[in-house]
């Protein structure tokens, strides 16, 4: 099956999944082939994806609460009056067999890129704690390139996706619930499992036309 | 085949072919690229916008400014100035004096087939965000300019689905990919290009990547064997993945 074919009929947002965990060989083998074939600037990959697993309940539900939280504040700091009660989307965050969360990464240069540096007086953003918030973009577009690969690799093996893009980007929050092994900025969050209730495609609900994302200079 | 053999045919352009893709071929990769990516409440908050074979001035311009940002970027952290003569530390410690050298990996933003840039938007709701915002006391950053910066790691997230789905969609095509985030990440560093604007009124815009597109003649791994340049690996699998 081709890119397109598979991600038009097979993705979707998942609202519930099933208890079914999928084997670990799927997802190890998964995460391999999004780590083999996403480039990075300079081969740096500086992110990092942490796995939560099916016995880290306790740590997911402190990271859903930290989601929910920040929809409510967002909600609030743009309106006021504002009545949101969160997101009632984000319940896989909570419940699902696998919950990946990709965080910033300070990355040491290769060999190759050391001799660069030695010779050619090149500079290594990504090594330097200092330069962490400048490079953010570049980074978050290499995340969303590694989470649309392993999002392809798990759907072939019939295995669901649904992302988060709404969550705390201070690891300061995650580290007064507890979870201390956070200490840089999360990026992205994805869950992986066996969908059982998928979101609703409501009528209104549609993305703009290609023609107002894709311009013709 | 499956979709991973298709990634591991990406590989860096240093030169593209002078054989143009069909404008029509790339309408056609480029809706099916849109028609899959997915987006925060169905905003998608940016451009791609597409300059093709015969503006060639355009991708000058881009290129300019992706080696302005190199040198300005090594300027600053060697605290030196290109061909000043004056010694200084490299990041390793030893001593040399500075030259800028116009980074090859860039060529492929100049000439190309097609260069694709991708930039911040300001969104319209569709029906049903409408009546989030309306009943639910839903607030749409992606409506406001104001929070243009503050998304912009959402976003460029988002660019970064939009361009992995088109990569594999190109290379199943036979056509070539590359990427590019050497750039001014200022707002108003795009003066003269006002088609990447944001805010109309201050000349502002938020640019993510860019993209190009053509049919390679010379790869970058190429290169590398042909110079002897030894390997350029990336992060063992275990820097990046981490079981918790």
């Amino acid at each position: 099956m081709n890119t397109f074919d598979l991600l038009e009929h097979k993705r979707k947002h998942v609202v519930e999944y099933k208890d079914d965990v999928p084997s670990l060989e799927k997802i190890k083998h998964s995460l391999w082939q999004a780590w083999k074939t996403t480039p990075s600037k300079n081969n740096a990959m500086a992110y990092q994806v942490f796995v939560w697993g099916p016995d880290k309940q306790k740590e997911k539900e402190i990271i859903y609460n930290i989601c929910q939280n920040t929809c409510v504040e967002i909600d609030h700091q743009g309106q006021p009056e504002s009545i949101s009660k969160g997101n009632k989307y984000l319940k896989h965050i909570k419940d699902n067999p696998f919950l990946f969360t990709i965080h910033q990464r300070l990355a040491t240069p290769n060999e190759y890129y050391q001799e660069s540096i030695d010779k050619n007086d090149m500079y290594y953003e990504q090594a330097h704690e200092s330069e962490m918030p400048k490079i953010i973009n570049s980074v978050a577009i290499e995340v969303g390139l590694f989470a649309q690969n392993l999002t392809s690799y798990l759907i072939e093996k019939d295995i669901d996706v649904s992302y988060n893009g709404c969550f705390s980007g201070n690891y300061i929050d995650y580290q007064k619930a507890g979870l201390t092994n956070i200490t840089t900025r999360p990026l992205f969050m994805l869950t992986c499992g066996y969908g059982k209730i998928y979101r609703r495609r409501f009528e209104n609900d549609i993305k703009p036309e290609a023609e107002e994302i894709i311009e013709w200079v | 085949m499956g979709i991973v053999d298709t990634y591991e045919k990406r590989h860096h352009v240093f030169d593209y072919q002078k054989k143009n893709i069909p404008d029509e071929l790339v309408k056609d990769v480029l809706y099916k690229a849109w028609k899959i990516t997915p987006s925060k409440n169905n905003f998608m908050p940016y451009h791609v916008h597409v300059i093709g074979p015969e503006q060639q001035a355009i991708k000058d311009e881009v290129w300019k400014k992706c080696a302005f940002n190199h040198r300005r970027k090594e300027e600053d952290s060697f605290k030196r100035k290109d061909g000043d003569g004056v010694e200084y530390k490299t990041q390793l410690g030893n001593k040399t004096d500075y030259k800028f050298n116009i980074n090859r990996s860039y060529n492929h933003v100049r000439y190309n087939s097609h260069l694709l840039m991708f930039s911040a938007r300001i969104c319209k709701p569709n029906k049903y965000m409408a009546r989030m915002i309306e009943k639910e006391g839903h607030y749409a950053e992606q409506l406001e300019k104001k929070e243009v910066d503050e998304i912009r790691m959402t976003t460029s997230f988002e660019c970064g689905l939009f361009a992995a789905h088109l990569a594999g969609i190109c290379i199943e095509h036979g056509i070539d990919v590359s990427y590019n985030h050497c750039f001014p990440g200022e707002a108003n560093a795009w003066p003269s290009l006002p088609f990447l604007w944001y805010d109309e009124d201050k000349k502002w815009a938020r640019v993510f990547a860019n993209m190009s597109m053509g049919y390679a003649k010379y790869y970058r791994y190429q290169w590398m064997i042909d110079g002897n340049r030894g390997e350029d690996l990336k992060p063992e699998m275990e820097d990046v993945v981490k079981w918790i």
